[in-house]
């Protein structure tokens, strides 16, 4: 049994009739989210690409039943996109579930079930699970130990259970150090097998040897790493030397590279390449008029939580407020902020770019 | 990009982006840490100055919600009060406010950060509309953070919502607490932090005459604005 995707279920619950979590633009209870604890995010694209989980809960009446609803992008999904569902341990078969559709929103149900798998703590978080009893794929991606410059270096992927002609993504660090292209695509032969070239650039420069790492990656670029390897690229084109005596003897660099200030006490480091920052991309302050929008374009990685998020803000309201972003990679990345009640709201936007 | 300079780093999850002239980022850096009933944010604001707080170590967090009020001068006064909670309507309201010794660090995106010396030295990246993304001169503290957790907008419930979960106590910003409780309890609106020993809950909820205890249920809403939890490093 594979696990397509993994969620954790922050329980909420509606009196003691319902546990878990539910999403709507009007309706909130209980919170999804990729990490124990973690912030709200709903995506199931592991499971159907560009889907949402909308619903999942167990609800205490006619004897008990467990809902739980994806909606497509454009479409429902298939009824057969998962084959089990765990919660907290316990599994639901898809077999045993009947479905439903509304829209583009699937809802599969399983009755009579007589005990709450979410239990009936509110805040507490319980590990979801969708499941298929395809094979785990497995990928092992292997490196050269080391790349002379100027010469090409032959990566080479693995793979088990992944079907005859499925793309990779592959990608290396250090893009400048290379001649050539540094990310690319390949597709796996009927022995599950691919591979890629890269070529450091001989750039009679004296900068010492340098480590890379290599990814591999599914979906897309931006896909789920599914395995890495480094590698040394040695620094066999050097900087001509003149005739005359002196000057240092060699020896190759630390790797203690890059950028660094420092913070008044002259020794923490309080910004540079080794570390993490936050950054202010766009601040905003507007009115939305009831039902409206509005798009702030070129946010590079728009659509990677891990790198830009959105800060919303507003004033006290009323319970039917409405109002959220969604991300998108079009317009060299675009989030946008809408407005989905009647009446008009102040929003202040802050876009930070945080990796 | 064709020219300015770009700086990235990586770890062990992956690469990052420290700074990019191209993209007009900002630098936000600690400014101030501390532990006090109040902070001072200056006259210079920045962008969005953020100040997160935590309780201290051996405060008194079982049913107490925390949050801040907003004064002149841009000062901000940590409070705090006790939450009672009646099950039979599902109802909160909270005594009166004090106010609360808290852990604090406020961060600033440097347009917000004056540099008050003569240094003409060191290194300064200017955003594309000239402002300044980052100037060594700028970072005033040798503390830096990093946001732990960000929960969006209207997705945490008012009734006890969970900001984070982590044994280690978080700072969590303070810009959408507001804390609102007159003498005669005769109407109540609060959007405040309550800390527990491995988490935090938000609380946000409008009592009044005809609503609220002892007449009826407390009228819960999920939070108005983005929640972050933080750490310094």
């Amino acid at each position: 049994m594979a696990v397509l995707q993994t969620k954790y279920v922050n329980v909420g619950a509606i009196g003691t009739f319902v546990y878990g979590y539910f999403f709507s633009t009007s309706f909130t209870y209980g919170t999804l989210s990729n990490t124990s604890g973690g912030s709200q995010d709903s995506s199931l694209s592991s499971v159907v690409s560009g889907a949402v989980c909308e619903l999942v809960r167990y609800a205490t009446s006619s004897g008990g039943s467990v809902q739980m609803s994806i909606k497509g992008s454009s479409s429902a999904p298939s009824a057969t996109v998962f084959d089990t569902l765990k919660i907290a341990g316990t599994s639901f078969a898809r077999s045993a579930a009947s479905s439903s559709v509304s829209g583009n929103t699937r809802t599969w149900s399983w009755s009579s079930i007589s005990t709450n798998p979410f239990g009936t703590t509110t805040g507490a978080n319980k590990l979801v699970t969708w499941e298929t009893t395809t094979s785990t794929p497995t990928y092992t991606l292997t490196a050269p130990t080391s790349i002379n410059e100027g010469s090409a270096g032959t990566f080479n992927i693995a793979t088990t259970n992944v079907s005859t002609g499925t793309s990779l993504y592959w990608s290396v660090t250090s893009p400048t150090q290379f001649t050539g292209s540094t990310t690319g695509t390949v597709t796996t032969n009927s022995s599950g097998a691919a591979s890629f070239s890269v070529t450091p650039t001989a750039d009679s420069t004296t900068e010492g040897a340098l480590t890379v790492t290599a990814r591999v990656r599914t979906s897309s670029q931006s896909g789920t790493i599914v395995d890495s390897d480094t590698f040394v690229v040695n620094d066999t084109s050097t900087t001509p030397g003149g005739s005359g005596g002196g000057g240092q003897s060699g020896g190759s660099g630390s790797g203690g590279y890059g950028v660094e200030i420092f913070g008044p006490d002259n020794s923490s480091v309080v910004f540079g390449s080794n570390l993490r920052c936050t950054s202010i991309q766009v601040y905003d302050s507007r009115i939305y008029q009831g039902n409206t929008s509005h798009s702030f374009t070129g946010i590079a990685d728009a659509t990677d939580s891990a790198k830009v998020e959105v800060i919303l803000s507003s004033a006290y309201g009323t319970s039917t407020a409405s109002y959220g972003y969604a991300r998108t990679s079009a317009n060299g990345g675009t989030i946008t902020v809408s407005n989905t009640q009647n009446g008009a709201r102040t929003l202040q936007t802050v876009i930070l770019r945080i990796g | 990009m064709s020219y300015g300079i770009e700086v990235t780093g990586e770890d062990t999850n992956g690469s990052y982006l420290v700074t990019d002239s191209s993209k007009d980022l900002i630098n936000y850096t600690v400014v101030a840490t501390g532990s006090a009933t109040s902070v001072n944010l200056t006259n210079t604001q920045g962008l969005k100055p953020l100040v997160f707080i935590k309780p201290p170590s051996g405060a008194t967090i079982s049913n107490t919600l925390y949050g801040c009020q907003f004064s002149t001068g841009n000062i901000r006064t940590f409070k705090k009060a006790t939450l009672t909670y009646t099950s039979s309507n599902n109802s909160v309201t909270i005594g009166a406010l004090s106010d609360a010794t808290m852990d604090y660090f406020v961060v600033k995106d440097m347009t917000g950060i004056t540099y008050s010396g003569s240094d003409t030295y060191g290194v300064q990246i200017l955003t594309s509309n000239g402002d300044v993304a980052v100037d060594s001169r700028r970072f005033l503290s040798n503390d830096t953070f990093t946001i732990s957790n960000i929960k969006g907008a209207r997705t945490v419930s008012g009734n006890g919502g969970q900001i984070y979960y982590d044994t280690t106590r978080r700072y969590v910003n303070s810009e959408f607490t507001s804390m609102f409780a007159p003498t005669n309890l005769a109407e109540e609106q609060v959007q405040a932090i309550l800390w527990m020993t491995n988490q935090a809950r938000f609380y946000g909820y409008y009592n009044d005459e005809s609503f609220g205890p002892p007449n009826g249920s407390t009228m819960y809403f999920n939070n108005f604005s983005t929640i972050m939890s933080a750490e310094l490093r």
